[in-house]
């Protein structure tokens, strides 16, 4: 049984008032100086068994479903898997081929060489979305080479990023949180802005494009790698919706993040190759 | 003094709720989703305010702190001040009407909506409406079928318990 803090018959107001300032200092400590996140690492790995627990429901659903899926049904799948693996293959041979060839272009103009990455498969632990707060779990942690920064993707597009890394597990930020902003630029012309979250996971904000700018529902935004946090041309969005009002100089843009933000349970961390480092 | 409550009931509640609370669901249900642990914690606050007090409620908001990855000690203050309704005025629980007891656990988790939204201010995040009342009414909604469904539980297990 949970023991009681304090001795059962003593004042709840007192209770109450004590932890209220204990929470308060809290508070104060986390949100304004970063003096709690030793503590909150050996916190969060203290109750990562816990972490699996509660992840345990979602897990024995997907086992079942999988131990059920019968025969026939296997082989179709296999099928169409193969099928679109030889697809997949023939294109990326082509693309390996281009790879090469604006390889060998960017020699010859000097440019900086692209770095090169790998991926991580991580799995979803737990979901934290709300209106106010969209950030999301994953299995992989330090012990696997994750770092604070690393941009999260799923199979469609860019997801996140990774803010908190504890040895087992890390935390993520989802595009879509009111505080998460990345830098983008229109793949059709290279126009640049920021994408901005809204709190809502299927819409973005792009901010600071001018009224002139020339853009059209349906233009795709990739990152444009400005300031570094992630590598250039992942795809991010699309722009679903243009509007201008006369009483701002900037267009307002919505656009649909690619990755679907609160359905994908396996992700990709990208993470710099490490011979390259 | 109240009888202690069985810890298996009351632990696997917590978990129970800690996992609907976390579970990834899609976007209206996210929206939407009832305040799981605050309830469980507001059901044990009254059904056993001897021992499951306020230093418990702290802690299960620590918890939920830890696990969502918000500012450390949010949700644990949010939940005492919850509790604290909770526990002042569990004895008047017993005998309120179903009406003034939706009222009780209305007030106390408006409370914990608040200082939950006004916490997430302090960090630059910024509430809207529907993220800020639609968990609240799925909770009050869902409250009278949670609380007795916990009831029995408790009362089953204690019974059970007692037996030689």
């Amino acid at each position: 049984m949970r023991k009681p803090l304090f001795l059962p018959g003593s004042n709840p107001l007192l209770r109450l008032l004590v932890l209220a300032a204990l929470s308060a200092g809290l508070i104060y400590l986390d949100l304004r100086t970063h003096r709690l996140d030793g503590l909150r690492g050996a916190l969060n790995t203290m109750i990562y068994p816990l972490q699996l627990v509660v992840d345990f429901p979602a897990r024995a659903g997907s086992w079942v479903n999988e131990a059920l899926v019968n025969r026939s049904r296997l082989i179709e799948q296999n099928n169409r898997l193969r099928a679109e693996n030889l697809q997949l293959s023939s294109r990326l041979r082509s693309l390996e081929s281009l790879k090469y060839e604006n390889e060998e272009l960017q020699k010859l103009l000097k440019a900086a060489r692209a770095q090169a990455h790998d991926f991580v498969l991580a799995r979803l632990l737990a979901v934290s979305m709300n209106r106010v707060q969209q950030r999301i779990i994953v299995d992989k942690g330090s012990r696997d080479g994750i770092e604070a920064g690393l941009a999260l993707l799923d199979g469609l597009g860019l997801m996140g990023e990774i803010t908190r890394v504890y040895p087992f597990h890390s935390e993520a930020i989802l595009l879509s949180d009111a505080t998460e902003a990345v830098p983008v630029r229109i793949l059709r012309n290279g126009l640049r802005g920021i994408a901005s979250g809204t709190g809502v996971a299927d819409r973005l904000d792009v901010l600071y494009l001018p009224i002139t700018a020339d853009v059209r529902e349906g233009d795709m935004l990739v990152t444009s790698g400005l300031g570094g946090r992630f590598p250039p041309d992942l795809p991010v969005a699309t722009v679903s919706r243009v509007a201008t009002t006369t009483d701002s100089p900037f267009v307002q843009i919505q656009a649909q993040p690619l990755a679907a933000l609160n359905q994908s349970r396996r992700v990709l961390i990208l993470r710099p190759e490490t011979a390259d480092r | 003094m109240m009888a202690a409550p069985h810890p298996l009931p009351l632990l696997l509640s917590l978990l129970v709720a800690t996992i609907l609370q976390l579970m990834p669901l899609p976007e209206f249900a996210t929206t939407a989703r009832p305040l799981w642990l605050p309830m469980t914690v507001l059901f044990w606050n009254i059904a056993a305010p001897a021992h499951f007090n306020i230093g418990s409620s702290w802690a299960a908001g620590l918890f939920l702190d830890l696990v969502t990855g918000s500012t450390l000690g949010q949700h644990a203050l949010a939940m005492i001040v919850m509790s604290y309704i909770g526990i002042r005025l569990y004895k008047q629980y017993r005998l309120y009407s179903v009406l003034q007891r939706l009222l009780l656990v209305l007030a106390a988790l408006l409370a914990y909506q608040l200082i939950d939204a006004w916490i997430w201010r302090l960090g630059g995040h910024t509430q809207t409406g529907w993220g800020l009342w639609l968990p609240l009414t799925t909770s009050i909604v869902l409250w009278p079928w949670y609380q007795g469904v916990l009831d029995w539980v408790n009362e089953h297990w204690r019974g059970a318990a007692q037996k030689p």
